[in-house]
């Protein structure tokens, strides 16, 4: 492999984690019941069109929208179609790598949707990628590097490659057995609130499942909330109204 | 490279680290320090991070009479597994401490030249870990794993038509787990070396989760969903 293959590869393979992101991240989104106005349209007409029986149709059209956004980049409307073009010029801006994101979202959304497994969803996308010449994936590249940071390409690998671990080794069993038990409570501050400490005074009625939802829209974390408060709740299913409860 | 000094590399870092610790606090740090009374060391009241647009705050608790309660107060756990881990994982890696995990963070996480991994598995990242860090499991660093490579490409390597490795751009990491009595980040270090990576760009924090909450530091928890940001 050369160094100009060593980087297509790299690209292709940075889409084909943002689109497996996508696809753990979207169905969660989609079933998460304070789904935003423009979700809760999305997923209609999605349903819809799923009902009418366009899926196929649908998926190339969407296909080709990604295709599309692909060509943007290098200012190639037919980079789909095209063989290796040597020197297209990249007159690109943040733009072209946005609606390139948004198709592919669009896509995989879609895909969901209508049922779409995983493997097929991939494929499709695969597929794209492969027809790509290097000038556009070069500049898509270049662009996608300032943009997605490492972090989440590496968060997006992880959890594909841990999908895969078995946890059959006895070490890992003994490591996952400790780690389940381990609590840290007390200096903890949520990653996404700068380091600020949140709380909720418990309403008549509250449970940790209707608080969950509340602050973060799936009932499941209830029990992360629970283990964050761990030295004032003996009980997940008793919760006394008026007490404040540290949000992790 | 200030890395590569080899004995002079405590020395260094050290005056490294007070020199640029002393430029993080600035000049909010005078009316701030004030209020801050257990500081990260003279002068460092606290230090910011700013990491893919967040800023996170690592400072000491404030509560001079706080004490652990959560399960870093366990002082036996069964070894094995949980074993007493030598200084060094591996001849040739740097050990470092708080003040140059903070060093590290700022010079070359913020910067995009150094990555702080978390080597636990999930069920241990998922409670608590350092800011900044993110988490790759020392098992999806064995040779065995289809998806190693990958992770090492994002890492900066590059796989040469020989099928060989060429770190030359790989980014410096720093590792951790769980404390002195952890294998995760020492099996992560020696998988690592094992795949090639050269031991200088590799540091180790033996302290871990352990010293870092016994010293009041702040701890994050993952948002597991900032995949979508």
């Amino acid at each position: 492999m050369s160094d100009h293959d060593v980087r297509k590869w790299d690209l292709r393979e940075f889409l084909l984690v943002v689109a497996a992101l996508l696809m753990v991240a979207l169905p969660l989104r989609l079933a998460a019941e304070n789904a935003s106005p423009e979700d809760a349209r999305v997923i209609a007409l999605a349903q819809a069109e799923a009902a009418a029986g366009a899926d196929a149709e649908e998926l190339k059209a969407l296909t080709n929208e990604v295709l599309q956004s692909l060509g943007a980049v290098t200012g190639n409307k037919a980079a789909a179609r095209r063989p290796a073009q040597p020197k297209a010029q990249a007159g690109s801006g943040p733009q072209d790598y946005a609606q390139l994101m948004e198709a592919l979202t669009n896509l995989v959304r879609k895909a969901s949707v209508q049922g779409k497994s995983s493997k097929e969803i991939m494929a499709l996308i695969e597929e794209a990628l492969a027809e790509q010449d290097q000038a556009t994936l070069d500049a898509l590249l270049k662009q996608a590097g300032g943009k997605v940071g490492l972090r989440k390409l590496l968060a997006a690998l992880v959890q594909k490659a841990a999908m895969q671990a078995s946890a059959d080794d006895p070490y890992v069993k003994a490591l996952q057995a400790e780690g389940a038990a381990t609590r840290v409570a007390g200096n903890v501050a949520a990653a996404n609130s700068g380091g600020e400490r949140r709380s909720i005074v418990v309403q008549p009625g509250d449970t940790l499942s209707v608080i969950a939802l509340k602050v973060y829209g799936s009932v499941g974390k209830w029990r992360d909330i629970y283990e964050a408060n761990r030295d004032k709740l003996s009980n997940p299913d008793l919760v006394p109204a008026g007490i404040r409860l540290r949000l992790p | 490279m200030w890395l590569r000094k080899g004995s002079k590399f405590a020395g260094l870092l050290a005056a490294g680290v007070a020199v640029g610790a002393l430029a993080l606090a600035g000049n909010a740090a005078s009316a701030a320090q004030d209020n801050i009374r257990v500081k990260i060391a003279p002068g460092v009241p606290y230090v910011d991070i700013t990491i893919g647009g967040r800023t996170v705050r690592i400072m000491r608790n404030q509560d001079t009479k706080h004490r652990l309660t959560n399960s870093y107060t366990k002082t036996s756990r069964a070894c094995p597994p949980f074993c007493i881990q030598p200084m060094s994982p591996a001849p040739g890696v740097h050990m470092v401490g708080e003040l140059e995990l903070l060093d590290f963070l700022k010079k070359k996480v913020q910067t995009g030249k150094g990555v702080l991994i978390d080597a636990r598995i999930p069920a241990w990242h998922k409670k608590g870990t350092i800011p900044g860090a993110v988490n790759i499991p020392f098992t999806l660093l064995d040779k065995r794993n289809p998806y190693r490579d990958r992770i090492l490409m994002v890492l900066g390597a590059k796989k040469l038509e020989d099928g060989t490795w060429d770190f030359g751009g790989a980014r410096e990491l720093l590792l951790f787990c769980n404390g002195p009595w952890c294998g995760q980040s020492p099996h992560a270090i020696r998988n690592l070396i094992a795949a090639g990576y050269p031991p200088e760009k590799l540091h180790y924090y033996r302290g871990g989760m352990q010293n870092w909450q016994l010293l009041g530091l702040t701890v994050v928890k993952p948002n597991i969903a900032s995949a979508r940001r």
